[in-house]
């Protein structure tokens, strides 16, 4: 599946090339002088690279790619994401490929309910319960160790990003929907 | 002269003075410390502190907390592969390869030892140029400064790492993304699809974070194991990276005299400075191919270029109240602030104002950097703590530090996809540096193209100044090219590749990891 990851991405090249340069080409002639001077060749180039990455991939049989050198499942049995995600870890700790895809699916996960947490109920009280709970329900570390850590989390954002640096915290959604005040928030 | 460098130096050291300097340090290295959180925005929180301040207490607190930023940043870069400020980027494509390996400490030894030179050397440039660096300065239009970005862009084919095709495409990537937000020739907003985070464009800042620390953060979550993934002793090294600094000395004298002269050159930034300095590590050494995998040159010359090209901005700042970066045009406010006038009496009657700059350079760094070597143990050991532990925090810390840059949540969502794309390239081998560099370099080849042809047509292009210029980019191109050949050579001697890769090179040579990784 690497072939097919590889000319997926080189297409999203061609396609962000061909949308600079033909958008550019409505525009007048200052605005779009730069962009379209870079868009042109850089998408006859990136029309190049996908044919010889399709060239590469079909028109021609090929071998393991090396970099799943550490990688313990043979290569030609990953699909998809597990591919991708082992070729992020190849050379180096060895992650069966099975235990890889559903890591990669667990932090994207997490990652994205941090970032639901701190947009609903703010940074400051959001980021130190995502600490708590990657900790306690992901890093299976003691809950005392968990809470520690969350509580000083908070502890450093009201502090020292918001007492001393008075960094910009914004309103949490949830405020914005209830139409309430949030503390410390102007 | 020396009687103002004797005034400057005794101003310094009153206690008033020196105890702002010693609480901007701290600040300063705090907040380089954390991934994001950079010195120009500790400079715009502190500011206001200054209204009360007499001069050199003013630049004490604001010079010596900015500097010393740079030096905690490249530890943050080292250790967690996370830009600890926007302009460390580089330092991460060999210093953390280095720290898995469990030579971090070698690695920030060198970091700090280089950047301590790099210092002294910028603070020199500082001290001998001002008075002869006018015509220089007063020389360089749009047209110069337009062959020079693209001078710098030509360091794209060294950060290449053999697979030249996809870093002319990242580069190019870079620039179209430059080129979002309004014109500057026009003021028309382009490919900003009507969103108001659009419009100024794409920043540096959630880039840089999304393209280096989320595969980090994935890599971390993936593995489970600790950063360094062997056992990296005591302090690992911090002495070996000392000599290393000294064994590479003319390497970071070089990088550092570059440094000080991009710097030097308003308008071209900080971020570019120590890009090149790295890309010119690359291309002048013997083992290029080995760029990307922990190479402790390539810890060294973006070290050097940390603080030299502070010095190199300070120039026309002071002389000319022209500043040199972003950074620069913030303590421009500071010299309003405390009511002083950028200009010829920075040369003259504030001379001891302007030496007390030079002498802050120099000392706020050796503070830094014994703090930092003190702390170098403990920092070390971070390297082997669980890697399910740092996840969190370092998240919490890139969130913090991409919102940061514009107060936006337009941040995160840029901090997302440049995530998505960073974790794609690692995977399918696709150089992120030429990426950084074009977005850097992008905005100033567009804005100093339009001014050039506005002002002269394309007879800038006969402009002897710029045409030397071209000739080196154009040398640089070639030479970058004659080393691919050596090594692709060198490797066909050493032995048949294992198969076509599957990037589509028809040579069939697998991708050297170089400064991609």
């Amino acid at each position: 599946m690497r072939k097919n990851s590889d000319i997926a991405f080189s297409t999203v090249l061609v396609a962000i090339f061909a949308f600079i340069l033909f958008n550019g080409l409505t525009m007048d002639v200052r605005t779009r002088a730069f962009p379209v001077a870079v868009s042109a060749p850089m998408l006859a180039l990136a029309l190049f690279n996908l044919g010889r990455v399709v060239w590469a991939s079909y028109g021609r049989k090929i071998g393991p790619a090396p970099e799943l050198a550490g990688v313990t499942a043979p290569s030609e049995e990953l699909t998809g994401s597990e591919r991708l995600a082992a070729l992020a870890t190849a050379g180096r700790v060895e992650v069966d490929a099975a235990t890889t895809r559903k890591r990669v699916v667990n932090i994207l996960l997490w990652m994205a309910a941090s970032f639901v947490l701190l947009w609903m109920i703010g940074f400051r009280e959001g980021l130190p319960v995502f600490v708590f709970l990657f900790l306690w329900r992901e890093s299976k570390d003691k809950l005392w160790f968990a809470v520690t850590l969350g509580v000083s989390t908070w502890l450093a954002l009201q502090l020292f990003f918001g007492y001393f640096l008075n960094y910009p915290w914004p309103a949490p959604q949830i405020a914005l929907w209830l139409g309430f005040d949030w503390p410390g928030i102007r | 002269m020396f009687d103002a460098a004797y005034d400057g130096l005794v101003a310094l050291f009153e206690p008033a003075t020196f105890g702002l300097m010693i609480v901007g340090i701290i600040i300063g290295l705090v907040v380089g410390l954390l991934p994001g959180l950079g010195g120009i925005t500790a400079m715009v929180l502190m500011l206001p502190f200054t209204f009360d301040m007499s001069p050199t207490q003013a630049f004490a607190f604001l010079l010596g907390m900015f500097v010393v930023t740079s030096n905690a940043g490249e530890l943050t870069s080292i250790l967690f592969g996370v830009p600890g400020e926007g302009t460390t980027a580089a330092t991460i494509l060999d210093g953390h390869p280095m720290a898995k390996k469990g030579e971090a400490g070698r690695a920030m030894g060198g970091s700090l030892m280089s950047s301590a030179i790099g210092a002294f050397i910028g603070a020199g440039v500082l001290a001998l140029g001002l008075p002869i660096v006018r015509p220089l300065v007063l020389s360089f239009g749009a047209p110069e400064l337009f062959a020079l970005t693209i001078l710098g862009v030509t360091f794209i084919a060294s950060l290449s790492g053999g697979s030249l095709t996809r870093s002319v495409l990242m580069g190019g990537l870079g620039f179209v993304l430059s080129s979002v937000g309004a014109s500057p020739q026009t003021g028309v907003f382009r490919y900003t699809f009507d969103i108001a985070y659009m419009l100024d464009g794409i920043q540096l800042v959630p880039v840089a974070l999304g393209l280096f620390a989320i595969p980090e953060i994935m890599d971390l979550a993936v593995r489970r194991s600790s950063i360094a993934e062997v056992d990296v002793g005591k302090v690992g090294g911090v002495m070996q990276g000392v000599r290393d600094t000294f064994t590479h000395i003319g390497l970071v004298s070089r990088a550092a005299a570059l440094s000080a002269f991009i710097g030097l050159i308003p308008g071209l930034g900080s971020a570019a400075a120590q890009w090149l300095s790295y890309a010119h590590a690359v291309q002048t050494s013997p083992r290029k191919e080995e760029f990307g995998t922990g190479r402790i040159e390539g810890v060294l010359a973006p070290g050097a270029s940390a603080n030299a090209k502070e010095g190199g901005a300070l120039i026309p700042t002071i002389a000319f109240g022209v500043p040199g970066s972003l950074a620069m045009s913030i303590l421009l406010g500071a010299f309003i602030i405390v009511g002083l006038v950028p200009g010829p009496r920075m040369l003259s009657t504030n001379l001891d104002v302007t030496f007390s700059m030079v002498w802050i350079l120099v000392i706020a760094n050796l503070i830094s950097i014994v703090f930092l070597f003190l702390l170098l143990g403990q920092l070390v050991r971070l390297t082997r703590v669980k890697g399910l532990i740092l996840v969190p925090i370092i998240l919490v810390l890139v969130w913090l530090g991409a919102f940061s840059n514009s107060s936006n949540f337009g941040d995160l969502v840029l901090l997302v996809v440049a995530g998505a794309a960073g974790y794609a390239m690692v995977a399918l081998d696709w150089p992120r540096p030429p990426l950084v560099l074009g977005l850097v370099l992008g905005s100033l080849a567009d804005k100093n193209l339009g001014i050039a042809h506005q002002r002269y047509g394309y007879d800038f292009f006969m402009d002897p100044t710029v045409m030397v210029i071209f000739g080196l980019a154009i040398a640089s191109v070639v030479y970058a090219l004659i080393q691919n050949a050596r090594i692709a050579k060198a490797r066909a001697a050493a032995g048949p590749p294992q198969g076509p890769d599957a990037s589509g090179d028809p040579s069939g040579q697998p991708r050297q990891g170089a400064p991609h990784a």
